[in-house]
């Protein structure tokens, strides 16, 4: 400890810190009432991954539900309601609860480690950041129980709709606030751990993938929370305090809430994919047992997407009315960001070529990612086409395509990470066999559940109904099997790593042969509980 | 250095001095770590300001650009600026009924395919709510042909409070492919008195009550 008393006495801030540490090891890792007090990176970036991982069977229980209502014409098991409720409550649990504190639990786990830091920044300020979010889940999970029901005006909380809900839009907003705040603070810690704890030697250029395309998110995070948290703020004041700026009948203008929103809304996709873009781009050299190829053009091509986010949202709105000059413009601007993310999906399958490729869980969930984003990507270019978005805006076929992008995308993303680090994390392999099971389960069932929405698109069924007309059931009924063999499929995987904790077989310092940063090369598995207090030197 | 008992791969074995060098190090890095908060915090106004200035940025960046024309305002291209119909407003009123009722302007010349307003004037005379319907007509008939209406206040029922004078518009466009032998169209709305039994199936009981 002497290496940090002597700094007690310089910051009363780092008190709590090295408090929070002695009384983690007071009560030993095995006491469980650490995770109110702990500052501990490692302790709060597993904390993040199990919440999102509880969030992301109850948005997928939701998502059952949905399917199951769906599962032929007429009304069966949900009000509309109801249904229009967990339409809404879905996709703002899996955003918000299930894949943005995920890559955050990577972010945690990960970062300090493979720059060579100790911890994050602000270790007390990352404790808060976890602990806030746990208010916002059980605001949005009580808002099923108020009169009115939950938010039902889908995630993207458009007004009218929104303006006329009952307490359950007010408990989701102050939700929504709350995990803005959360992921403004984490994103904080996150720059400027990645800005001022690099160890010597660790320059930008030399950073692991993971970390630059946590860095360009966070940066994203910070420049578009704020914008959210401004919209649904005038959102409640239109509601509660007699201003109009989204109410027609008082000379506000419903449009403007959509370009506000979707000003944050299409950056947020990017949030919700350019962490997993990192973790592929680690995983992929692993296990080709080459480096990244283009590793610069990686880096330059993650922040054009990011710049070029801003700039497009104008794609989600191509139908309220604006000027043709202004749908040209995002339409081209769209279409301007399959340039980077093209060379993105070029350098992973460079990487491959000619690569010795070995096929563990990990790699197979990497390669589904490249084929199915893939195949998301190019969905979403048809929905950019102007003439071709008004005939298939509000369809399945723009559901299907962001299931396509998120569920391959982010989700695969992270399932790899956790079958790619869990080995350095708990220092016990998971079952290889069971993992492939889950990866040929899910690739199946998610194309069974997904693919038909395409079709079912193009022949004009809306989005957020409950019940259809009767040309659509054939492919509901296929949608609806996919859906609940991809469900219970992911089951398997919690199997895995609960196993994999308790019993799994040893795990090497160096589990993959390919791996190459500082986790792998530097540190044994296990990891302690503290690592880098002094910084490795890097060359 | 009871810590880094547990630091299995980077033991500091540096000892008390390199601690207290170390200790230098992470004051200062403290410091820089406070400067940065603040400034990553200094976004959060910043894009909040942007965010409650984007109305009239907007507006700015549209005027600056020159764009401005939506597909509801964009340009009528269907105008045959080469003639223009003379149209006529006319008024009547059914038998009996003592309402006032004129057309606001009387004349005007229209191009083929111009979208065009004008306003009847309508006034209740009598002492109490009265209810009337319009029924128009055109001459020469074959004229109404190529006479689209776009907005109109015929054929429903108007109800109007004692005392009360309203301006209706009508909103119309003459169809470009009218026959060149067509050069004027007299339109003419004739005002029907509403009797109150057909009213009550139409109107609320407020206004019922009032009628004798
Ligand atoms: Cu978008």
């Amino acid at each position: 400890m002497a290496s940090t008393t002597t700094l007690d006495d310089a910051t009363s801030h780092h008190d709590t810190h090295n408090e929070a540490h002695a009384d983690a090891h007071d009560h030993g890792p095995g006491s469980w009432t650490r995770i109110f007090t702990t500052t501990n990176h490692k302790d709060i970036g597993s904390m993040y991954l199990w919440f999102s991982l509880f969030m992301f069977f109850v948005g997928g229980g939701m998502a059952l539900l949905i399917r199951a209502e769906l599962f032929q014409p007429g009304l069966q098991i949900v009000q509309p309601e109801v249904f229009n409720s967990l339409t809404t409550v879905h996709a703002l649990i899996m955003i918000f609860g299930a894949v943005m504190p995920a890559f955050t639990g990577f972010a945690n786990w990960l970062i300090p480690m493979q720059i060579g830091a100790a911890d994050m920044a602000f270790p007390r300020m990352n404790n808060w950041s976890f602990w806030l979010m746990i208010p916002a889940a059980i605001l949005l999970f009580a808002s099923f129980a108020v009169p009115g029901g939950a938010a039902g005006s889908g995630w993207t909380l458009y007004p009218p709709l929104s303006i006329q809900g009952g307490l359950g839009v007010d408990m989701t907003i102050l939700a929504i606030h709350i995990l803005g705040a959360s992921s403004i603070m984490g994103s904080i810690n996150i720059i400027t751990t990645l800005l001022n704890l690099r160890a010597p030697g660790m320059t930008l250029m030399k950073m692991p993938m993971f970390c630059w395309t946590w860095l360009i998110t966070a940066y994203l995070m910070i420049a578009v929370m704020p914008v959210l948290a401004g919209a649904i703020t005038m959102l409640l004041t239109d509601r509660h305090f007699g201003t109009s700026f989204f109410n027609a009948a008082g000379g506000g203008d419903p449009t403007m809430f959509m370009h506000i929103f979707w000003f944050f809304g299409h950056p947020e996709v990017y949030i919700l994919i350019l962490p997993a873009f990192g973790i592929v781009s680690q995983i992929i050299p692993t296990f080709s047992r080459k480096p990244l190829f283009g590793y610069a053009s990686m880096v330059y091509a993650t922040a054009s997407i990011a710049l070029l986010s801003f700039i497009v949202w104008g794609h989600h709105m191509f139908t309220v009315g604006m000027p043709a000059q202004g749908q040209l413009f995002f339409m081209y601007a769209t279409m301007l960001i399959a340039v980077p993310t093209g060379v993105k999906i070029f350098n992973w399958i460079a990487t491959m070529w000619r690569g010795s490729l070995s096929f563990e869980t990990p790699m197979l969930f990497c390669i589904g990612f490249l084929c199915m984003f893939t195949l998301g990507g190019f969905s979403g270019l048809v929905l950019a086409v102007v003439p071709v978005d008004i005939t298939l805006h509000n369809t399945y076929y723009v559901v299907a395509h962001f299931h396509y992008v998120l569920f391959p995308g982010a989700i695969w993303g992270l399932m790899a990470g956790v079958y790619f680090w869990l080995p350095k994390f708990t220092g016990r392999m998971y079952n290889e066999t069971l993992g492939k099971w889950h990866f040929w389960l899910s690739a199946i069932s998610f194309n069974i559940t997904f693919f038909p929405q395409h079709f079912l698109g193009l022949a004009g069924m809306p989005r957020r109904i409950p019940d259809y007309a009767l040309q659509f059931a054939e492919w509901n009924m296929v949608s609806s099997i996919g859906a609940f063999i991809l469900g219970f499929s992911q089951l398997l995987f919690v199997w895995n790593v609960v196993s994999c904790i308790r019993s799994g077989a040893k795990a090497e310092a160096k589990q993959w042969e390919g791996a190459e940063s500082l986790e792998w090369t530097h540190l044994p598995s296990p990891v302690p509980y503290h690592t880098f207090e002094t910084a490795p030197i890097v060359k | 250095m009871s810590m880094s008992t547990n630091n299995g791969a980077s033991l500091d074995s540096n000892g008390m001095a390199g601690a207290l060098v170390q200790a230098v190090d992470r004051t200062e890095v403290e410091r820089n770590n406070r400067i940065m908060l603040y400034k990553l915090l200094l976004i959060v106004p910043v894009m909040l300001f942007f965010c409650a200035s984007m109305v009239p940025l907007y507006k700015q960046i549209c005027k600056v650009l020159g764009i401005t024309a939506t597909r509801a305002m964009a340009e009528n291209t269907q105008v045959d600026t080469s003639r223009l119909i003379a149209i006529d407003f006319v008024a009547n009123l059914n038998t009996n009924f003592a309402w006032n009722f004129v057309p606001v302007e009387k004349h005007v010349d229209v191009n083929p395919g111009a979208k065009m307003t004008i306003n009847y004037r309508v006034t209740n005379t009598l002492p109490y709510a009265t209810t009337g319907r319009a029924v128009p007509s055109f001459a020469p008939i074959e004229g109404g042909l190529y006479f689209n209406k776009i907005e109109c206040f015929c054929f429903s029922n108007q109800t109007l409070q004692a005392g009360e004078t309203r301006d209706m518009p009508v909103t119309f466009y003459v169809a470009a492919n009218i026959p060149k032998d067509i050069g004027a169209i007299a339109l003419s709305y004739t005002f029907f008195r509403v009797n109150d039994s057909e009213a009550a199936t139409n109107l609320s009981a407020g206004n019922l009550k009032k009628a004798p």
